[in-house]
């Protein structure tokens, strides 16, 4: 008898703690306790109802607002790949890039073989050059460089002679954009060939530098890759300065 | 022995539920807990009858599964009916449940009057 209650108090103690354990499981903490009733589960609904409207008017100005940002954001892009094409567009123009092209070889040097005319002798190298620059750039020229060094509007091509250099042609130092070159001077200009070539001949620059003791020497070169320059490298004039209260 | 074999069986049926791995659905919830007020009730039940002496086994074990499962299934038809049974059969249960503890206490303490010696004595 007594073994039949042990027997069922084991029995029922184990059942017992079998359900206190399964509760563990159940989350009472969550909002959906109260769902436990069909009553409960209609209020819900009607709640819901109510409230579903409001969340689609609500999702309508979301879609209606992100099809605006996305709109705007298009606008943005479109406006950026603009910005991008004129920045490449102005780099190419300003020399930035390299360039290459038709266009002409000039070479000028000293030429022993030329009759010597000592008064014209004492002349500025870097005078000589701009001259032929501003020549070339009235007929067309697209690009310039000299001895390497490529030119760019606000490029300055400057005599730089001291009181105790030498007499004579190339005595001095030219420098284009701040960098010193020396002669043989080799001026590469991307153009239309035959207006440059034309604009040469006219103005006798040849005979002009003969004058001089120099030989002026061109070559022309039709090819669409026939003259290559340099990208311009140096400093640009407001690399070294910042705007006022930026 | 007789109060270790039953608290031991509690144990390890607490130990068995904590382990197993079964997501119980929160709908369920309100069920079990009825459920486990109508075991309470029932063991409680079965501790008074003990001390009163007319503790009938086959009565204890037929009342503990029986009265377990009318309570879940009354709280599941009073969720059908749109009723909230639960609240019912937790006023009910525990107004048993606190009868059943008053009267425990009662013959617990009497208990030990009729055995003190000085009750004896006098």
């Amino acid at each position: 008898m007594k073994r039949r209650q042990v027997i069922t108090g084991l029995a029922v103690t184990l059942v017992l703690g079998l359900m206190l354990g399964l509760e563990t499981h159940i989350d009472h903490t969550t909002s959906s306790n109260s769902m436990g009733s069909y009553l409960a589960q209609s209020q819900a609904l009607t709640t819901a109802m109510q409230l579903s409207p409001k969340l689609q008017r609500r999702l309508a100005q979301d879609e209606k607002q992100l099809q605006a940002l996305q709109a705007t954001a298009s606008n943005v892009s479109h406006g950026l790949a603009m910005m991008r094409q004129e920045l490449v567009s102005l780099q190419k123009s300003a020399g930035l890039t390299s360039l290459q092209g038709p266009g002409l070889v000039i070479t000028i040097n000293y030429d022993p073989n030329l009759p010597v005319i000592p008064s014209l002798r004492y002349v500025d190298e870097a005078q000589q050059l701009q001259m032929v620059i501003n020549l070339l750039a009235a007929s067309g020229a697209k690009g310039f460089a000299i001895n390497g060094q490529r030119l760019v509007t606000t490029t300055a091509i400057r005599s730089v002679n001291g009181l105790s250099a030498p007499a004579g042609p190339f005595s001095g130092t030219v420098q284009v954009g701040g960098v010193p070159i020396q002669a043989p001077y080799t001026i590469r200009v991307v153009g239309p060939v035959q207006s440059l070539n034309n604009m040469l001949q006219v103005e006798a620059i040849a005979q002009q530098f003969a004058i001089l003791d120099q030989s002026f020497i061109v070559h022309a070169y039709r090819q669409y890759n026939g003259v290559s320059l340099p990208a311009y490298d140096g400093a640009l004039p407001f690399s070294y300065i910042t705007e006022v209260g930026a | 022995m007789v109060y270790i074999i039953p608290v031991a069986g509690l144990v390890i049926g607490l130990m068995v539920g904590l382990l197993i791995n079964v997501h119980l659905p929160i709908l369920y919830g309100s069920y079990l807990s009825v459920a486990i007020l109508a075991a309470f009730d029932t063991v409680f039940g079965g501790l008074r009858s003990m001390l009163q002496k007319r503790f009938d086994h086959r009565v204890f074990l037929s009342g503990f599964f029986f009265n377990t499962l009318l309570a879940a299934l009354l709280a599941f038809i009073g969720s059908i009916l749109g009723l909230d049974l639960t609240l019912a059969a937790v006023v009910a249960f525990g107004v048993r449940i606190f009868n059943n503890l008053a009267a425990i206490r009662h013959l617990v303490l009497s208990r030990q009057k009729f055995e003190s010696p000085n009750d004896r004595i006098s």
